[in-house]
């Protein structure tokens, strides 16, 4: 009986670290770009293509990837020179100690494979280099011309699996470029994708363009243009070209912007130095007032479920955001505070509005919660203005005049940080983020 | 001397009969390992009675709005755009099937949460987890009192170098912390995501590795919209313990730091 005692307790004092167990917080840690391996997606044989050899591919997708990461903010890309470029052998069985070595902490691989029948298939994997485990794999065929995208794409799948938020890389910008002197400014509309590659004008440049919008379901824009000098809404497909005047008014229609559904554009028209927001179904050209009175109403901009729209009015004596419902009824004020507040969009994942934030000379780029609450200014600089969300929401692309008058896109994180220049081939002003590409 | 040479060739059969298998097994084991894309293990709810804090009334417990992300859809005649097709994946990959575990464990942490203090056995014998068993059934029901009484009988009668004391526990997190902390890299910045914390289970080696990957234990902030956050944010604190291992601890202690939780709360962050 002792012995059984004296045995239970032994058997106790063996179990009793793992009872007495440590439970620790760890309330903080760094906000550092994450270190990521991308090295040169290999081939099994260097094969050319219209788009150049599947060796140069493996090399130029590895090169966009890194950028699209390190644009992030959140990533920074790993110097391939500090691991071995790995061979096709590897992109299933990755040499995980010497990317540990070389202090990254994902890797993203793949490879570039040319196809019999002319297209290319492009693998993407990402690992996660200390615990050795494949994160996601994915292939995507496309034609050598196609190959940025399969690159996005690529982009896309890691950032939204280590982010835990969906991706924004595989989309396009349309903005309005700007040339000439001040006195006679040529503004023409362009579109390139996100990472300003593939640019392309989309108008001659002959009339004034103003404030293009991209639909979030289609390859259709909406915009305002001054042709045959008068001032109105466009609705513009990309794909085919052809284009449509909005509604019949015999003065200026302006701040078009398509509802989540692209259904319904919804903007501005102007009558006696009063404007009021209109909706129009795209289908039936069926036209609804849904603002009245002697206030300036503009900037409508739908919440991604469709239900409200935030838009601004001087209704109260200073230009300040509203939000109402669909209908336009149940107007609530929700900017207060110093200054006023113009040029709202809704974040498509819903939680904020960003606008152009006006006060003491200078014009920055915020953001608030649909209730109001939480004004958040991002950008201090002198002209900041024309802001539009990244398909995830994360982001926020807007315009940057400088004191000389030069005009900028600008992109910046919802965190206040990361606050870069998109590369465009002439000055530009009011961007808008198009949807991820289908 | 016949029997001798019997028995060594029978040895030597045995030993290349395991060798075989061995090699053959390892090979088999080679071919059907399939990555897991799924690292994260999503416990049983049962286990949810261990976190310490039931969260407070939010928004996230409150009917949400559909997640905003899903909202545009595709538009059946949208114009023939340079597609690229997403064909089959050239090495099938394991869809992610943890959504319907971690809406679970959403729904208890919004709609079940206990609201009694966790219950912290002070030794873990056999009277102490079926103390734990009856808690984790029956969330409300009055814990048998001669359990604890019994439980501190047994722990007074402990050599005392099994105990920490206050001041070596408060030593022993400390170290811990700050060579956890520099290495974790939490995502920030997600919509929804003010309340989430995640609580792993480590196990180290006497030399301060990593004994066994760190085990999911419980997640709080996690909700229907936002599962791959919830997934990221896991791994990041995985990632966190790993990168920092081996970890510097005091050597004398190494019973009270073998196993040990860590519960990655970044609310001091942003």
């Amino acid at each position: 009986m002792i012995a059984r005692l004296a045995l239970f307790l032994c058997s106790l004092t063996l179990a009793a670290p793992a009872a007495a167990q440590l439970r620790i917080d760890i309330t903080s840690g760094v906000a550092a770009p994450m270190p990521v391996a991308v090295p040169a997606f290999p081939t099994g044989a260097a094969v050319a293509t219209p788009a150049g050899t599947t060796a140069e591919l493996g090399r130029q997708v590895a090169a966009i990837i890194g950028n699209n990461l390190s644009g992030t903010g959140l990533f920074k890309p790993i110097d391939p020179a500090a691991f071995p470029a790995p061979g096709m052998a590897e992109v299933d069985a990755p040499q995980f100690a010497a990317f540990r070595t070389a202090a990254a902490q994902a890797l993203v691989t793949g490879f570039v494979t040319a196809n019999a029948n002319g297209t290319l298939t492009i693998g993407c994997q990402l690992y996660d280099v200390f615990s050795e485990e494949r994160l996601v794999a994915q292939g995507f065929t496309v034609t050598p011309a196609g190959w940025r995208r399969a690159a996005h794409k690529c982009s896309d799948l890691v950032y939204s699996r280590l982010t835990g938020e969906s991706g924004y890389f595989d989309s396009r910008i349309v903005y309005v470029a700007e040339s000439g002197p001040r006195t006679k400014r040529v503004k023409r509309l362009a579109v390139m994708d996100q990472d300003g590659a593939n640019h392309r004008f989309l108008t001659s440049g002959q009339s004034l363009v103003l404030m293009p919008r991209f639909s979030p379901v289609n390859e259709t824009l909406s915009y305002m243009s001054f042709a045959q000098d008068r001032p109105r809404v466009w609705i513009y497909n990309m794909g085919t070209g052809q284009q449509q005047a909005v509604g019949e008014f015999d003065s200026m229609s302006f701040a078009g912007r398509f509802s989540p559904d692209g259904r319904t554009l919804v903007f501005s028209v102007t009558r006696a130095g009063n404007a009021d927001i209109y909706a129009y179904d795209i289908a039936s050209r069926a036209t609804r007032r849904l603002t009245n009175g002697n206030s300036i109403d503009t900037s409508p901009s739908y919440s991604p479920d469709g239900r409200r729209i935030v838009f601004e009015s001087d209704r109260g004596g200073s230009q300040q955001l509203y939000v109402m419902n669909a209908d336009g009824s149940g107007a609530q004020r929700i900017s207060f505070g110093d200054g006023r507040a113009g040029s709202p969009v809704w974040s498509p994942r819903g939680d904020l509005i960003a606008f152009t934030r006006m006060q003491g000379g200078k014009f920055r780029i915020s953001v608030i919660r649909p209730d109001g609450s939480g004004e958040r200014l991002l950008t201090d600089s002198w002209q900041d203005e024309s802001p539009s969300w990244a398909p995830n929401g994360r982001v926020i692309l807007f315009s940057r005049t400088e004191r000389n008058g030069r005009s900028s896109l600008r992109s910046i994180d919802l965190t206040g940080r990361n606050d870069r220049r998109i590369p465009t081939p002439l000055e530009a002003s009011d961007p808008a983020w198009g949807p991820l590409l289908k | 001397m016949t029997e001798g040479r019997a028995l060594l060739v029978a040895a030597l059969l045995h030993i290349a009969l395991l060798g075989a298998l061995s090699l053959g097994l390892a090979r088999s084991l080679q071919m059907t390992a399939e990555p897991d894309v799924t690292p994260v293990e999503f416990v049983d709810i049962s286990d949810m009675a261990q976190v310490t804090s039931p969260p407070k009334p939010s928004m996230e417990a409150a009917p949400q709005e559909p997640e905003p992300l899903a909202a545009p859809e595709a538009m059946p005649d949208a114009p023939p755009a340079p597609e690229v097709p997403a064909p089959p994946a050239p090495k099938p990959v394991k869809a992610p099937d943890d959504t319907a575990a971690q809406d679970a464990i959403a729904e208890a942490v919004a709609a079940a949460q206990p609201k009694r203090p966790p219950v912290k056995a002070p030794v873990k014998d056999k009277a102490g987890q079926s103390a734990a068993l009856l808690d984790k059934s029956k969330p409300n029901a009055a814990r048998p009192r001669e359990t604890s009484d019994f439980a501190r009988t047994i722990e007074d009668a402990l050599p005392k170098q099994s105990r920490l004391s206050a001041i070596q526990a408060a030593t022993l997190e400390q170290a811990i912390r700050a060579q956890i902390a520099p290495c974790w890299n939490p995502p920030i910045g997600g919509a929804d995501v003010a309340e989430m914390t995640a609580v792993l289970r480590i196990r180290l080696n006497r030399d301060g590795s990593v004994a066994a990957p760190p085990e999911y234990v419980s997640q709080t902030g996690a909700t229907a919209g936002n599962q791959a956050y919830a997934r990221a944010f896991v791994e990041t604190a995985k990632r966190a313990v790993l990168r920092c291992a081996p970890l510097d601890l005091p050597a004398d202690l190494y019973p009270h730091w073998r196993e040990f939780e860590l519960n990655f709360d970044p609310r001091l962050m942003t």
